[in-house]
């Protein structure tokens, strides 16, 4: 009961947020110097102009326009794109999400593993050449960013080496075929992860391994590998699970940074594209559809948080 | 005679440090024979949860380092040269231990059948549903009602006292020979303190078990110990049976701590007596009595050499100078009586 | 010991005064909280290797298109896309620029930019972490329902769409990066404050009789401002991180103003060519990115007295 009474709660709180996002994105669109038609009307006689304008709604006042569009978010009916004729949020995001979101996938499994994997040993072996060797890597992955890893990768592996295609994406059988273009990306990418998620469960693991509860499981006898397995890892797990839809989340979004090096017709980059544009229907739905993906992420992860930590759950809810 | 189970002998431990080396354990050696409770007894950071841990070898290294010429005695062999798989099985199977906080020291996301059920299944051959039953068994034994199903249900769910009886129950899970409790009631409330202490006594007797008690409470021992262990500043001060300690303590400290305790039985109600000052450093241990600035007897040769251990008979040692004296020191009560034999 | 037998001589059975031994412990030195933090941030080898890093990153940036004393605005045609040479330390641009001065110049933009990003995030996140924290109750929960809302907001998008409304410039920049991250800073003062308030330590003092001036010094300072100089080391590297990279899209500083990130984007147009062009700024972003994080790791661990060894 308790439960279901906290789910009412923060649903009507998210739908009041995704309102507040909705209506303020409007009003910073609408206050951007130009807009998306000025461009393309620029050639065309005033008479067509003022068509075009009228088509997409452009010639009514402000809050008119804002009426409107409030109106079509509450039906799911985002409206058609002003850059591309015909299009829809709802067909870009069919066409570009698993794109991004394949990207996002494959960088996420390599680079979340690979740091969880550094994590453990650097906190199994604490103070040895390995743990030195992990901090110094994930600090050095940190440091450098995503956008400098990409044009060095794809400089080296895909420039000099000729390894891999430069650009590009595969662009049929979204996912399963052309490995080869994806490798680079992928790289790129998962270093972020790497890092985060090493430092992220190692610090967790060293908190673990101070509780008076590993000193218990070690006097009944459990060898060290037993009491990592069964008592360290299941511990300090509780933030990385905590941690993971948001990186989900990410993903899905994709990478602005690594889909513009490498031209990968991605969300991110289409985002970017139609924010620069002033695309105003397509920002308007993406960002209702983002915001709205990240408050779900928010609220799964509290779910979670009751999942892995019984202490929690007794009390029902929030933190 | 009854049998040595274990004997700790020059136990010296340190901690390695920023500001320097501590040393927390400056050469203990104490005996416990079997089915006997042996309570050390002194103030927090006196090196007497060092010595514990180090009996069953949970001491971290580094950062703490147990010095060469210990040894530590379990039954004929040296627990400080067993390797990992004989210390697996001697931690739990042969000794177990109790902690201070069980709500830290149990875990927090695992029922506590299951952390019953972890210790039975490593040191016997029980299958789940064999281990499961033993589990809830144990509950009963340690006094937890409904043990069926309190048993799938995780610390934080268990009153304090409970808790530790959920300890308890972990520990006497394998039947072992000895008992390490350290602390086991200081976070408890006084009326539950004796429910466990009582607790302890009578599984211990019925296991036929040796019991190490920690404890900075002399109040606690008085009905358990057959023998007291008094440590100050990483050093074993006075020892000796119970009743030698309660009622000739020999040592200044050991008589500082009892005039701490409070009495009922006393004609004129007295004021109760603190101990003024505090321990000293031990990263620079003093080179005299390590008491020495808190005694109310301090002679001159106590900030320059270390006290002789002296024996008064029936197992009684203390480490004190007062001794010595040609004439007993008019103020101090408790040497007026002294007949030390050499 | 078998001396047991000899008895003491009336100097070694002589009391001893006890005002001996307070003497003695007053000459033990004390030292204060940020006292200790400094000794052992001295001792974590790899906080000095980036204490040296940021004190040559700093130099560089104040002196180093001094020192080299080329030329960094002016267009030269005749040392088009040289290579890094004698003259040149670092080769020159498309425009026969520089590229070292160009660099240090970017790199002192892209500091500043980071610098007032995060002073602004800390003095914003303070003042409204403590105003929550002061008020509790309603105010605290409007105030944190103000919060959630912003951070649902997708940050990139909020960045891009600011920077369209006030123009790719500085101000703009700096005003895109801010207006989220003040958040995190809040949240985290705000926690920090009332756990305070709640902890035994503070009411203690208050019992005792402690003035509030008192309390915020010894008691509230250390222990949010540790938190403060954390957020600074971790959030300095990030506004570099998404200067360079806003400006690589075309969406951050216009190209006519030098940052590292104007440099990178412009040096990756040419890196097939001429790769110091990219290069060079983006080593000098690393490093300088590279020596913030080192620093806020020796700091974590240098601020917190609970650890020993």
């Amino acid at each position: 009961m308790k439960m279901l009474q906290y789910t009412v709660k923060r649903f009507v709180i998210m739908l009041f947020t995704l309102f507040i996002i909705a209506t303020a994105t409007f009003f910073l669109l609408a206050a951007t110097p130009g807009d998306a038609l000025s461009a393309r009307v620029e050639k065309l006689p005033d008479s067509v102009a003022a068509r075009m304008y009228a088509k997409y709604g452009l010639d009514k006042p402000v809050m008119e326009r804002y009426v409107i569009t409030m109106k079509g978010l509450v039906h799911g009916d985002f409206g058609e794109s002003i850059i591309y004729e015909g299009q829809t949020v709802q067909s870009i995001i069919k066409e570009k999400a698993p794109i991004s979101a394949r990207l996002g996938i494959q960088q996420m499994l390599l680079g979340v593993s690979l740091g969880l994997a550094l994590g453990v040993l650097a906190a199994v072996k604490k103070g040895s050449f390995w743990d030195y060797l992990v901090v110094a890597l994930s600090i050095l992955l940190i440091s450098v960013p995503n956008l400098v890893f990409a044009l060095l990768l794809q400089q080296v592996f895909a420039g000099k080496l000729g390894w891999f295609p430069v650009i590009g994406w595969p662009s049929n059988h979204l996912w399963t075929s052309g490995w080869n273009y994806t490798v680079l990306p992928t790289l790129a990418g998962c270093f972020g992860y790497i890092a985060s998620y090493a430092r992220l469960l190692k610090a967790s693991m060293l908190d673990v391994m101070n509780q008076d509860y590993i000193l218990t499981a070690e006097s009944k006898g459990l060898t060290h590998r037993e009491v990592i397995l069964h008592h360290v890892l299941r511990n300090s797990f509780i933030p990385i699970v905590t941690n993971l839809p948001m990186s989900v989340a990410m993903c899905i979004t994709g990478s602005f940074f690594i889909e513009s090096v490498f031209s990968i017709p991605g969300l991110g980059l289409y985002y970017v594209n139609a924010v620069a544009a002033q695309d105003v229907t397509i920002v308007m739905g993406e960002t209702v559809i983002l915001a709205a993906l990240y408050i779900i992420v928010v609220f799964v992860t509290d779910i979670l948080y009751t999942v892995v930590d019984p202490r929690i759950r007794i009390r029902g809810g929030k933190r | 005679m009854s049998e040595k189970l274990l004997e700790v002998k020059n136990l010296r431990v340190s901690y390695h440090t920023y500001a320097g080396e501590v040393q927390s354990v400056r050469g203990v050696s104490f005996t416990v024979n079997k089915g006997e409770t042996v309570a050390v007894v002194g103030e927090s950071g006196c090196g007497k949860s060092v010595t514990a841990k180090s009996i069953m070898r949970l001491i971290k290294t580094p950062p703490a380092e147990i010095k060469e010429g210990s040894e530590i005695i379990f039954d004929g062999e040296d627990v400080l040269q067993f390797n990992e798989k004989r210390l697996c099985a001697y931690r739990g199977g042969e000794v177990a231990m109790v902690f201070q906080d069980a709500l830290a020291a149990l875990n927090p996301t695992m029922t506590v059948g299951n952390q019953i059920i972890e210790n039975l299944r490593h040191h016997t051959k029980l299958s789940k549903k064999e281990a499961k039953a033993r589990a809830v068994e144990l509950l009963r034994m340690v006094g937890i009602p409904q043990p069926e199903s309190r048993v799938d249900q995780y610390p934080h769910e268990f009153s304090g006292g409970m808790r530790q009886r959920v300890m308890i129950a972990i520990a006497f899970a394998c039947d072992p020979k000895l008992l390490i409790a350290d602390e086991p009631t200081t976070a408890l409330d006084v009326t539950i303190q004796a429910q466990i202490i009582d607790l302890i006594k009578a599984l211990q007797k019925e296991k036929n078990a040796s019991v190490i008690l920690i404890t900075h409470d002399l109040g606690v021992v008085a009905n358990i110990a057959d023998r007291i262990v008094v440590m100050y500043a990483g050093q074993i001060v006075e020892r000796g049976t119970s009743i030698e300690v309660f009622h000739h303590p020999r040592h200044p400290y050991t008589n500082a701590l009892l005039e701490a305790v409070p009495r009922l039985d006393l004609q004129n109600k007295q004021q109760l007596a603190s101990i003024e000052g505090t321990p000293p450093d031990l990263i620079a241990p003093p080179k005299g009595c390590p008491f020495c600035t808190r005694c109310k007897y301090c002679m001159e040769i106590c900030c320059e050499q270390q006290p002789p251990v002296l024996n008064f008979g029936d197992g009684h040692e203390a480490s004190c100078w007062l001794y010595q004296l040609e004439t007993p020191a008019a103020d101090a009560p408790f040497t007026q009586e002294a007949h030390y034999e050499g | 010991m078998s001396e047991t037998a000899k008895f003491l001589t009336p100097e070694q059975a002589a009391r001893v005064d006890h005002s001996r031994f307070d003497a003695e412990k007053i000459d033990r030195p004390t030292i204060t909280y940020w006292q200790g933090a400094w000794r052992r941030l001295k001792k974590n080898p790899l906080a000095v290797v980036a204490m040296v890093m940021l004190a040559v990153v700093l130099f560089f940036v104040l002196l180093g298109p001094t020192i080299s004393g080329q030329e960094y605005i002016k267009i030269n045609a005749s040392i088009k896309n040289t290579a890094p040479n004698s003259a040149n330390w670092f080769g020159t641009d498309t425009m026969g620029r520089d590229i070292f001065c160009r660099v240090w110049i970017g790199a002192r933009l892209s500091l500043i930019v980071a610098l007032v990003c995060s002073t602004i995030q800390i003095v914003v996140g303070c003042a409204y972490g403590g105003a929550m924290a002061y008020f509790g109750g309603t105010v605290d929960s409007v105030m944190m329902r103000v919060i959630e809302v912003i951070t649902s907001f997708p940050s990139l998008l909020i960045t891009l769409l600011i920077m369209m409304v006030v123009g790719q410039n500085v101000g703009g920049l700096l005003f895109a990066m801010c207006i989220t991250s003040w958040c995190g800073t809040a949240r985290q003062m705000r926690g920090q404050l009332m756990q305070l308030r709640e902890s035994e330590y503070v009411q203690a003092a208050q019992m005792i009789g402690a003035s509030p001036v008192r309390i915020i010094i010894k008691h509230l300072l250390p222990n949010t401002v540790s938190i403060l100089i954390l957020n600074l080391c971790s959030s300095i590297p990030s506004y570099i991180f998404t200067e360079a990279s806003l400006s690589f899209l075309g969406m951050g500083l216009s190209s006519d103003v030098i940052s590292l990130g104007v440099l990178i984007s412009q040096g990756k147009a040419k890196m097939d060519f001429y790769p110091w062009q990219l290069f060079f700024p983006a080593a000098v972003l690393c490093i300088a990115v590279l020596a913030f994080n080192l620093l806020g790791d020796g700091l974590r661990d240098a601020l917190d007295p609970r650890t020993i060894e």
